[in-house]
């Protein structure tokens, strides 16, 4: 069953791709624009292509976030999930993965585009690679539980931001820190445990949480 | 057995209805009437357990559904105003969604989804993205889980709105099929049921006049 309803996650995601290629277009148009707006000196983009990078990246996906749950909210699958014998935690998991993986895959697939723009290393191209897997499970448990409690506002978008960039705070710190080091040449193992650890432990529980602000919904 | 004790439904501290008691036996529906406003969705809401009962108690079985709640979600199918029909999804993938949510046997989903979108009249329509669809045709996609349940106990809130005469009758003939095989329905509508065999008029539940003086005692504690 889990599988299935993964499939019909990702098939949701290909059949409304606008929802996940509006983030990304934005990702790619800030990171686009932002040499031109700042300096031509290749050096001075390579040190602050990691700002760049990740600032662009969690604002793309505080764009995705309200998506999560408003269609489902607006059909009324939502109610029929919570009235079924299947967990509401465990449904939250699936759909939280799936749209992670949708968010995730086509992302990758910028990084040489990227690298190029920014004249990345190879060494940076692939740290980011790693932080991007390593990350952005936190930000999309953490975005789901503010997708959840601002589920019945209407334009929630600006209070869903405002709920969840400070939280998003700690995570850019580190990811783009462990960029800076592969940069520089030095190791960066340790933010990515960290950033690793944060996203398994959010993983563990935000999908609980969301349940438990789902069974107080009225 | 499906049976309500005492219950209030309240609505910002004010009572919307009160001491509602009924016993729902296998193979009875239960036609719920009343006007507009009178709080039928919400109380069919707090049955199925979408929002809680204000006061009294819901037994499932013969043990109240706190304590049995996997029992009963097993047991129910609820469908509201909104039916769960996604819009970017083929008519034939929305049927194989729900009919993994009644939890029917993958052996068997194929030809279930076709004997239910056969019964709906939607067998041409089978690989239509539900959003071209017309208002009547998308609830028919969502009524089509009447025919893929697996559940004993059906909560339907308005079924039959946006319905041509047809599907009405098809739907109460569905209903009626599935009480005679020992299910038991709730069903809201303001049309006349054929299919129902009692009937519970929320009128009768209205909060009396000495009850609403806490609500004022309420309000002034808020």
């Amino acid at each position: 069953m889990l599988t299935r309803l993964f499939v019909h996650e990702l098939k949701l995601a290909w059949f409304k791709r606008q929802d996940v290629l509006l983030p990304l277009g934005f990702y790619l148009m800030a990171i686009l624009v932002f040499p031109l707006g700042l300096t031509a000196d290749i050096h001075f983009l390579q040190k602050a292509a990691s700002g760049i990078v990740m600032v662009s990246l969690l604002f793309a996906q505080l764009l995705s976030l309200e998506r999560l749950f408003k269609l489902d909210f607006e059909s009324g699958l939502l109610d029929r999930y919570r009235t079924s014998s299947y967990d509401s935690s465990i449904i939250v998991l699936v759909k939280l993965l799936a749209s992670w993986l949708a968010f995730l895959l086509p992302l990758l697939l910028l990084a040489p585009i990227i690298s190029i723009l920014l004249n990345l290393s190879f060494n940076t191209v692939i740290a980011m690679i790693l932080v991007m897997i390593t990350g952005t499970p936190f930000l999309t448990m953490i975005g789901g539980l503010g997708a959840a409690l601002t589920l019945r506002v209407k334009q929630s978008a600006l209070l869903l931001i405002v709920i969840i960039l400070p939280l998003y705070i700690g995570p850019l710190v580190f990811m783009a820190s462990a960029m800076n080091a592969a940069a520089s040449g030095l190791p960066y193992n340790a933010e990515l445990a960290l950033l690793g650890a944060m996203s398994i432990l959010s993983t563990a529980l935000c999908p609980l949480l969301i349940g438990w602000i789902f069974r107080m919904l009225d | 057995m499906l049976e309500l004790k005492q219950v209030g439904i309240q609505r910002e501290f004010e009572w919307l209805l009160q001491g509602i008691s009924c016993q729902a036996k296998a193979g009875e529906c239960w036609h719920v009437i009343g006007p507009n406003g009178v709080g039928k969705t919400t109380l069919l809401r707090g049955i199925v357990g979408l929002r809680t009962i204000d006061a009294g108690e819901i037994y499932w079985q013969q043990q109240p559904v706190q304590e049995n709640s996997d029992g009963f979600a097993k047991s129910l199918l609820y469908l509201g105003h909104q039916l769960g029909v996604t819009p970017v999804l083929t008519v034939v993938e929305n049927l194989k969604h729900f009919a993994m949510l009644s939890h029917l046997p993958s052996a068997e989903i194929e030809s279930s989804v076709a004997n239910a979108a056969e019964s709906v009249g939607l067998m041409h329509k089978l690989d239509s993205r539900a959003q071209d669809l017309s208002a009547g045709q998308k609830r028919r996609v969502g009524l089509s889980q009447l025919w893929l349940s697996s559940q004993s106990l059906w909560v339907l809130d308005e079924p039959l709105t946006a319905l041509d005469v047809q599907a009405c009758e098809m739907i109460q003939k569905r209903i009626a099929e599935h009480c005679q095989q020992g299910g038991m329905a709730l069903v809201t509508s303001h049309q006349p049921l054929g299919c129902a065999t009692n009937t519970l008029d929320l009128s009768t539940y209205l909060p009396s006049t000495e009850i609403s003086s806490t609500r004022f005692d309420a309000e002034a504690w808020y």
